[in-house]
């Protein structure tokens, strides 16, 4: 047999086993993940949360809000954090040198200040040119830092030297969270009695299309768009049937940047968010857990499945592939920054499953996916090609995709069921059968440039995305 | 070859299988995702339907006119609540449900009323017999029917079967042991505390804030037997019972409060130093600046969040001393306590201080000047 037959051989079935264990992985996850949704949904569903959050006894919260250039929306997108019901929080938005007129906006819609502030510079970070404080008692919660243009992950450093309470909430300025949310994502912070919860997060969902009063999500709708609406699945799918499991495992890497709640000493003690990854939610995530690991300190991440954040997703794929291509980079950067783990006993589960599982399943898919295509182009071009073998394998690989889709559709059917209308899961099956087709080529696309930038050292910051806003969806139902 | 093109094809064989297997599934699986989603809307929509006739139902019963004579004639017409017996055509499993809908409903409809109306919708529950349902859930062996039953037998007042709840106050199973806890706090008060004497479990911080908040609901009467909870082996328990003694303002108590500053974990400690900002004695600022250098930082933070409100002149000495320290956020703390104590803090006391913390310091002062 010639080299070019074995190579032939080893990389028609290296694919085809890659997937399988790929698949086997995920049906191994979704299985696990269900079981502890219907868990948590038990053990939860009773916890009366309109008993506590009127209380003046429950933790202080810090919410830090970064903002760059949202003049349009930030003062809305303030208001709706200020109706969020929790009784001893402080609201810490930080304007990060924006270049148009998000901070006088502010100044004059909350009738801010500029107020003298000490700031204990814990974790070091571009200068801070000023903080407001409002004149009138009714937004004395709020606290507005305007500091030199340092990226997303410089302004929650600001933030996090800054907050004064035991706990900070990480959240993007335009997020809209459901009433309760703090009180979920802050009970496993005083629930476990047996180990630190150093982070938790929870599920966020698309607010595309859906009806917003008041800073609340009132309705909630499938997207219109197509593109919002394959995202829709694709977050169902990321957030049912994957997290709980790495959260049970205690193996979870991330927790979304949109909204996610940290142990502010922790957080600081490991140095802040990186400002040299555009990755920075999972690579503090990872830091932290490592802390914990290194200094033998019993510790958890959670994770809370109910949905809490709702957030829009871009609509463009212009938009979309960078929001990917910047994902990639964040990815590949955590896991080389924190390559010593790799099938580190040292680390346990985060060593041996999950940064294996992200190295292999997360990295690696789209660069195998990307050189199937290749060498099934050559191979095409030069007649070595099986056909009825590829299409079958290809036949093979999209049926599960959709098994595994309308499966998620399913379990949110059984178990959240935010979509209520009677054609709402028609058009997510229908999302489903598009998804390979039009999404997944952008995002295996987007994952692939990112990777190159990263080998080409090509540094781009963190793009902008183009949101319709509270405002609009108001009286548009956008 | 042969081997591999053997392999080929019996993969090629499987493919096909695994194909139409796999397509057939996405069918069923489409499908099932549609129906599930008419059926479970066709279910809530009836479920609704049942609850809004139950809303309406009570709304009758209790307003209307709630004579015994009255409400007898009004539930004629709904036989789950009638004995089961000749007549009755009502499967055991509906009529559990429709039961259920009806508590579900009064808990509900109780968050919305107050004074009289609550007593009447208690006696309607005992009336209707719900309590014996609540119980068989209680008496269950699964966790969430415990949990249900021992909520509503709680919300509903109905103290018959307190033994049973108070046995599951320190249940094995958390979630049990959680609301029973909170179950025989809300329908004795502070005496439902007792439970603090037994419980070996570790009471969560959640817990705390849930029973201290149900205890600020209720009228203020002290508990007693606080002394003893100081005593327990269980370090929650005296933790609690600090954050007890603080809330009733339990002065008589100040000694063995103070004597939870030898404790070896920090979190006593700092409860201790806590209940101190209400519960003090003309020995108390000593006490806690003469600790204050053998503690760790936590505790000096709350040491001096206490001085703030406790700290008088005789302090001044030691606040300067303690500017030198490195930490920021104590030296912040600290300025604190001695801008509450003179209208101006006099900078010339830190020259001792390097420059650097002297910029700082001024920084500091001007910013607890705007605060």
């Amino acid at each position: 047999m010639t080299w070019e037959l074995w190579f032939f051989y080893f990389f028609t079935y290296g694919i085809l086993i890659y997937s399988v264990i790929l698949l086997s992985a995920y049906i191994l996850i979704g299985i696990y993940s269900v079981f502890e949704n219907i868990q948590h949904m038990r053990k939860h569903g009773f916890t009366d949360y309109s008993m506590v959050a009127s209380s003046t006894v429950v933790p202080a919260i810090s919410i830090l809000a970064p903002a760059y250039n949202e003049s349009a929306t930030i003062v809305e997108n303030v208001r709706s954090l200020f109706s969020i019901y929790y009784n001893n929080l402080e609201l810490i938005v930080i304007n990060d040198g924006s270049k148009d007129d998000s901070l006088q906006k502010l100044i004059d819609a909350y009738s801010l200040i500029k107020v003298p502030y000490f700031v204990n510079e814990r974790v070091v970070t571009k200068p801070v040119r000023g903080v407001y404080k409002s004149t009138n008692a009714a937004y004395k919660k709020l606290v507005v830092v305007d500091k030199v243009n340092g990226g997303k992950a410089d302004a929650l450093n600001v933030g996090l030297n800054i907050a004064s309470k035991k706990y900070v909430t990480c959240i993007d300025v335009d997020c809209i969270l459901e009433q309760d949310a703090l009180l979920r994502m802050v009970k496993p912070f005083m629930l476990t009695t047996d180990k630190r919860v150093i982070a938790t997060g929870g599920v966020i969902r698309v607010a595309n299309s859906c009806e917003v009063e008041g800073g609340k999500i009132t309705k909630v709708h499938v997207p219109k768009d197509m593109l919002a609406r394959i995202q829709t699945v694709e977050y169902i799918r990321a957030f049912l049937l994957g997290r709980m499991a790495w959260s049970k495992l205690n193996g979870l890497l991330i927790i979304s940047g949109a909204f996610g709640m940290f142990d502010r000493e922790i957080a600081l003690t490991v140095g802040g968010y990186d400002t040299k990854t555009v990755g920075e939610d999972m690579e503090l995530v990872v830091r932290m857990r490592l802390y914990m690991e290194d200094n033998k300190l019993p510790y958890a991440v959670r994770y809370i499945s109910d949905p809490l954040c709702w957030t829009e997703v871009p609509i463009s794929y212009k938009i979309l592939w960078r929001q990917r291509d910047r994902w990639t980079r964040g990815t590949v950067e955590t896991l080389w920054k924190h390559k010593k783990m790799f099938f580190n006993r040292k680390y346990r589960v985060l060593g041996l499953l999950s940064y294996p599982y992200w190295f292999f399943f997360e990295f690696l898919a789209p660069i195998i996916e990307f050189t199937g295509w290749i060498f099934f182009i050559v191979y095409a071009a030069l007649g070595m090609l099986e056909w009825r073998f590829y299409f079958l394998l290809l036949l093979f690989i999209i049926c599960f995709g959709y098994l595994f889709s309308a499966f998620s559709i399913l379990i949110e059917t059984f178990t959240f069921r935010q979509y209520k209308e009677k054609r709402d899961v028609p058009k997510l099956l229908l999302a489903v059968l598009l998804e390979p087709f039009i999404f997944h080529l952008c995002v295996v696309g987007a994952a692939i440039r990112g990777i190159l930038k990263m080998v080409l050292k090509e540094t781009t910051g963190w793009g902008e995305m183009t949101r319709g806003g509270f405002a609009k969806k108001e009286s548009t139902k956008s | 070859m042969f081997l591999l093109s053997l392999i080929e094809n019996d993969l090629q064989t499987e493919l096909i299988i695994f194909t139409v297997l796999f397509s057939c599934a996405v069918c069923t699986i489409f499908f099932t995702s549609y129906f599930s989603s008419l059926l479970v809307q066709r279910r809530e929509d009836e479920i609704q339907r049942v609850r809004d006739e139950k809303e309406s139902l009570l709304v009758r019963l209790l307003f209307e006119d709630n004579s015994d004579e009255s409400n007898d004639e009004i539930l004629a017409g709904y036989n789950e609540f009638r004995p089961i017996g000749k007549g009755i055509r009502l499967g055991t499993k509906k009529r559990k449900l429709l039961r259920q809908m009806m508590i579900d409903e009064m808990l509900k409809m109780k968050k919305n009323l107050s004074g009289a109306g609550v007593e009447d919708l208690y006696k309607l529950y005992n009336k209707l017999g719900l309590h014996e349902d609540s119980y068989k859930k209680l008496t269950s062996k699964k966790y969430q029917l415990m949990v249900m039953g021992i909520r509503e037998l709680s919300e509903m007042n109905f103290k018959t079967y307190y033994r049973s709840i108070y046995r599951c106050t320190n249940h094995a199973q958390e979630d049990v042991r959680m609301e029973a806890q909170v179950a025989i706090v809300r329908l004795f008060g502070v005496k439902g505390l007792k439970f603090l004497s037994r419980v070996t479990y570790t009471i969560s911080e959640w817990q705390q804030m849930t029973l201290l908040h149900l205890l600020n609901n209720m009228k203020n009467e002290k508990p007693k037997g606080i002394e003893n909870w100081f005593k327990s082996e269980n370090i929650s328990v005296i933790i609690f019972s600090l954050r007890l003694a603080e809330k009733y303002n339990c002065f008589e108590l100040l000694k063995e409060m103070q004597e939870f500053l030898h404790h070896p974990n920090d979190i006593v400690k700092i409860q201790s130093v806590s209940c101190m900002r209400n519960i003090y004695d003309e020995n108390s600022e000593l006490l806690l600046t003469a600790y204050y250098r053998i503690v760790t930082k936590p505790v000096k933070m709350i040491i001096l969040d206490v001085l703030q409100s406790l700290a008088t002149e005789q302090s001044i000495p030691f606040l300067y001393q303690q500017l030198a320290d490195d930490d920021t956020e104590i030296r912040l703390n600290i300025l604190r306590v001695l801008h509450n104590l003179c209208d101006d803090v006099d900078i010339t006391n830190t020259m001792t201080l390097e420059l650097e913390k002297e910029d700082s310091i001024t920084l500091m002062l001007s910013h607890i000047k705007s605060e």
